[in-house]
């Protein structure tokens, strides 16, 4: 069986400085017998295409240029933040090796091409080189990026199948909306620029919050802010607990992203691209549950039953008739289109310093689709099943044929995943002008004194 | 002491106009005061904070609260020029004697950070910029212009917030001025969505500031005080014979108005009402030692003094003190009567002043029972407030004994737990003495022992003097309430 990330209690756990026993230099020298099945052609995922890709399409560089935060070039020991970052990974065969870190990008690549991860786990900066962690009494970590992580599997809402890929695909919408929201309340709320959206590859989004000052928060600052975006959800109500009225920020994404979505996505009908949340009698039923009202429940569910009406219409007689009849729920009406729409954070994934991400430009073996960055302002436009696989890469490689002689474009150019990384690019040159500010800044107010 | 010497650097020099006690207090005062100058002030300081304590445990907030500190604050460190001066020194000379230990510092602390908080809260909103500024605190109430850009949105929090808090948007708009806090130092406001946050910046509503500026000043005092407990072994060295022993008495001190160190004129309990007396006027530390007295035909040195004294101060002459003493301790076996009076004579014969010293010892407030240390009922060490030494079981079972059950146990035993002793003990005064309201009345509930005592008298005079109820229930009652009828 393929490796995913979603198999955590199989895996064998190594760290770096344990799996001395493997026998390195061989495995780097001779490429591991897998025997290639027949349908390889087909397949999106496989060792060889895996090799490809680590050996001419990873942008190993650009990765070590986001991890060092500028410091590259910084004299002092010690200095380069890239040298003290956890890099985990999860081999072929289950086998995750932690504490792994890299002075230069040659490095991280050859142990790339020798261990070909199927999986690449980001963790903290730590106080020292996490390879030598051993070595130190004190080894903890110093800085990290805020993470979020969302999961089409924790929108509890949804019958659908999220094994299913194409079901996946056709989710996206809500998580397009959780990057929009998201980025609202982490610019203008908490003023941070350096956002990075990355597609995990499957059926979610990853955000990796760069700014200085979101990597210096200590654990309990990051709880705190996990708790402001994330309202909880009840277990009693089924439903996410806003209280009324709603604080400014989840008023204004209530205003502008949540209610707009919920209209038209969530009850629209599934033919024309929406959710379909009020047009089968079991979805009806779960969404009039919420209101833990028999007698309303009972009522809907018979008039739905006799009428067909298009969702929103049915919407709009329930929330009229809740204003007059059953006036104790109006504020459970907004509650529920917050279940629906607003986006389900890990919020345990935020809280920890320590806790390890999945890396940008990771391939998630299930799909072969590499989990690419995704820019907020598109992110409505993202289509997931347009993202290149592990083959696609390789045959457009293929079809480019082979590099000319002194042509120094990168392979990486010549695929579909140019744009992704251009987008990579953009970002990364954002976060560098930013250093660059912070360090005048720094250095015309140290002249103050 | 090394304390006194600079100019004084009171808050109000540079405001110029208003007084004010806000202050960090980081400069230690620097000018000579008079040993007694020294004493009233660490006295008056003690009763402030004592107050302010004692309203906490009560329970009392808000408004309430701040009336009680008002009213003390006026009376104790009025906001005057000299009353400025007796605040800045008494804060330093208490910060002395409470730096010792972990329950001084925190009773000091807590104190000192209410009142502290008060003050915040009753200062305007221009001079607290100019004061926060000067502490290097770097909030800053927001300017016109960016209150009333954000105003639609400091409004929309605002109602947010009266929701929550169950108080109407208009007297929580009452102090409408809001700082602007680097979002990490709210991480509590932050995490229940109770402040409106943008660009990196928690707009705090001054109601909401004074609790973080409040956290501040008492990681500094804290620090302060810590660093003074380092000191003190040297500076109490130096100070032996001047304040060292009277800083160390401070923390134990009783600071009522009565002076308990006699009956009063005409009241005087007699040998014969003991018993009766024990079970119907006597606090719980003492009814509790005289049951063990009567019990164990003993009580350890620490018990006979808290116990011996206290029998001084109901009106025991030194002769009917021995006869209580003696006629308990020889009927142990191993005990006689020569015996007794070479052991035990002189210390009831001193305790009276009659010996050594020859001063008329006081009986011990609560504060000083309750801080003595080493109570140990398993090896006969029965002295201290029960309320602090009995574990829940205990005190429950104790309070039953005395006729105490129910939801008054309950709030005895919450009160208990919270280490509120001596309201504990107003409450148990009160469940004794139906009708009576002493916690609601009087700002520092129990505070001594013969404080308990002669309330109790006075209660039960007042229903002789009205009611025959007692003689029902009582027949011994009568008299010796009635022998102690006081002036
Ligand atoms: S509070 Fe005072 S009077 Fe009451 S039991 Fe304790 S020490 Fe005795």
């Amino acid at each position: 069986m393929a490796t995913g990330g979603e198999s955590e209690g199989k895996k064998r756990r190594i760290n770096a400085d344990e799996d001395e026993e493997m026998p390195e230099a061989s495995a780097a020298a001779a490429p591991r017998p897998l025997p290639a099945p027949p349908s390889a052609a087909h397949e999106q995922f496989s060792p060889e295409l895996l090799r490809l890709y680590y050996d001419r399409l990873f942008p190993v560089v650009q990765m070590c240029r986001w991890l060092s935060y500028g410091t590259q070039n910084e004299e002092a020991a010690g200095a380069n933040l890239l040298h003290k970052r956890e890099l985990s990974f999860t081999t072929g065969d289950d086998v995750y090796i932690r504490y792994l870190s890299y002075e230069e990008p040659a490095a991280f690549k050859k142990d790339l091409l020798s261990k070909l991860p199927h999986k690449i786990d980001i963790g903290a900066i730590f106080s020292a080189a996490p390879r030598d962690h051993k070595k130190f009494k004190l080894f903890e970590p110093h800085q990290r990026e805020f993470i979020i992580d969302i999961d089409l599997t924790d929108y509890d809402f949804l019958d659908v199948d999220v094994k299913r890929l194409e079901t996946c695909d056709r989710c996206w919408p809500l998580m397009a909306l959780a990057s929009r929201v998201l980025t609202a309340a982490l610019r203008e709320d908490f003023g941070f620029e350096q956002l990075l959206w990355v597609y995990s590859g499957r059926r979610g989004i990853h955000c990796w919050v760069c700014d200085p000052r979101a990597r210096k928060m200590s654990n309990e600052v990051r709880s705190a802010v996990a708790d402001y975006l994330g309202p909880q959800l009840n277990a009693a109500t089924g439903r996410l607990k806003v209280s009324i009225p709603m604080h400014p920020f989840l008023r204004s994404a209530y205003d502008n992203e949540l209610l707009p979505f919920f209209r038209e996505k969530i009850l629209a009908s599934e033919a024309s691209g929406g959710f379909g949340m009020l047009d089968v009698p079991a979805r009806q039923a779960k969404l009039l549950d919420m209101f833990g009202d028999e007698e309303l429940k009972e009522e809907f569910l018979d008039l739905w039953a006799r009428k067909d009406e298009p969702g929103l219409k049915r919407w709009q007689g329930l929330t009229g008739k809740v204003e007059t009849k059953f006036k104790k729920h109006v504020s459970t009406i907004v509650e529920i289109v917050f279940t629906y729409t607003y986006p389900r954070l890990d919020v345990n994934v935020s809280k920890g310093m320590n806790h390890l991400l999945k890396s940008p430009w990771c391939v998630h073996p299930k799909t072969g689709r590499v989990c690419v960055p995704v820019e907020p302002e598109q992110a409505s436009t993202f289509d997931p099943s347009s993202v290149p696989t592990l083959r696609t890469c390789a045959d457009q490689l293929d079809a480019a044929g082979r590099a000319k002689e002194g042509e120094t474009r990168p392979d990486i150019s010549r695929t579909q995943l140019a744009q992704y990384e251009a987008a990579f690019d953009n970002f990364l040159k954002r976060c560098e002008s930013a250093q660059r500010q912070e360090r005048a800044r720094a250095k015309t107010s140290s002249l103050d004194f | 002491m090394k304390v006194v010497k600079r100019e004084i650097a009171t808050e109000q020099s540079d405001a110029g106009k208003r007084l004010s006690a806000l202050s960090m207090y980081s400069d230690p005062p620097d000018k000579q005061i008079s040993i007694t100058e020294f004493e009233e002030y660490a006295f008056d300081r003690l009763r402030l904070l004592t107050t302010i304590e004692t309203s906490r445990a009560k329970g009392l907030k808000g408004k309430q609260l701040e009336d009680v500190i008002r009213a003390a604050r006026d009376r104790f460190m009025p906001l005057s020029l000299t009353g400025l001066a007796k605040d800045y020194y008494s804060h330093f000379i208490l910060r002395l004697a409470y730096c010792r230990s972990e329950d001084l510092r925190r009773w000091f602390l807590q104190n000192e950070v209410e009142l502290f908080k008060w003050r915040f809260v009753n200062n305007p909103p221009e001079e607290l910029n100019a004061w926060l500024a000067r502490n290097g605190l770097r909030y800053e109430a927001i300017s016109r212009e960016e209150a009333s850009e954000l105003q639609e949105k400091l409004q929309e929090m605002a109602r947010c917030r009266a929701a929550w808090y169950k108080e109407d948007a208009v007297s929580s708009e009452d102090r409408r001025e809001h700082y602007k806090v680097p979002f990490e130092e709210v991480i509590d406001l932050i995490r229940q969505r109770r402040v409106f946050v943008r660009a990196g910046f928690a707009y705090v509503p001054q109601t909401d500031l004074v609790s973080i500026v409040a956290t501040r000043v008492r990681a500094h005092l804290s620090k302060q005080l810590s660093m003074h407990a380092r000191a003190w072994p040297a500076l109490r060295e130096e100070e032996q014979e001047r304040l060292a022993g009277f800083l160390e008495s401070l923390a134990t001190q009783y600071i009522g108005t009565d002076d308990y160190s006699d009956a009063k004129a005409g009241s005087k309990a007699s040998v014969a009402d003991l018993p009766m007396l024990a079970k119907r006027s006597m606090p719980l530390c003492m009814s509790n030692m005289h049951t063990k007295l009567v019990e164990t035909h003993h009580l350890k040195h620490k018990a006979r003094n808290q116990f011996g004294l206290f029998l001084k101060g109901i009106g025991l002459t030194v002769e009917e003190s021995y006869q209580v003493w003696r006629s308990n301790f020889t009927k142990d076996p191993a005990m006689n009567a020569e015996k007794w009076q070479k052991e035990y004579a002189y210390g009831i014969r001193y305790n009276y002043g009659l010996e050594g010293k020859r001063t008329n010892w006081t009986p011990h407030s609560c504060q000083r029972i309750i801080m003595e240390p080493g109570t140990n009922a398993a090896s006969g060490e029965h002295h201290g407030c029960p309320f602090k030494t009995f574990d829940e079981v205990q005190l429950r079972a104790q309070l039953q004994q005395m006729g105490v059950a129910g939801t008054e146990a309950n709030f005895i035993l919450d009160k208990a737990r919270g280490q509120h002793y001596q309201v504990a003990c107003g409450k148990y005064f009160e469940a004794k003495h139906k009708g009576t309201t002493l916690i609601e009345t009087e700002i520092s509930g129990i505070s001594h022992p013969n404080q308990y005592f002669e309330k109790s008298n006075e209660f039960y005079e007042k229903q002789t003097g009205t009611s025959s109820e007692i003689k029902a229930e009582s027949s011994s009652a009568v008299p010796a309430a009635e022998a102690m009828a006081t002036s």
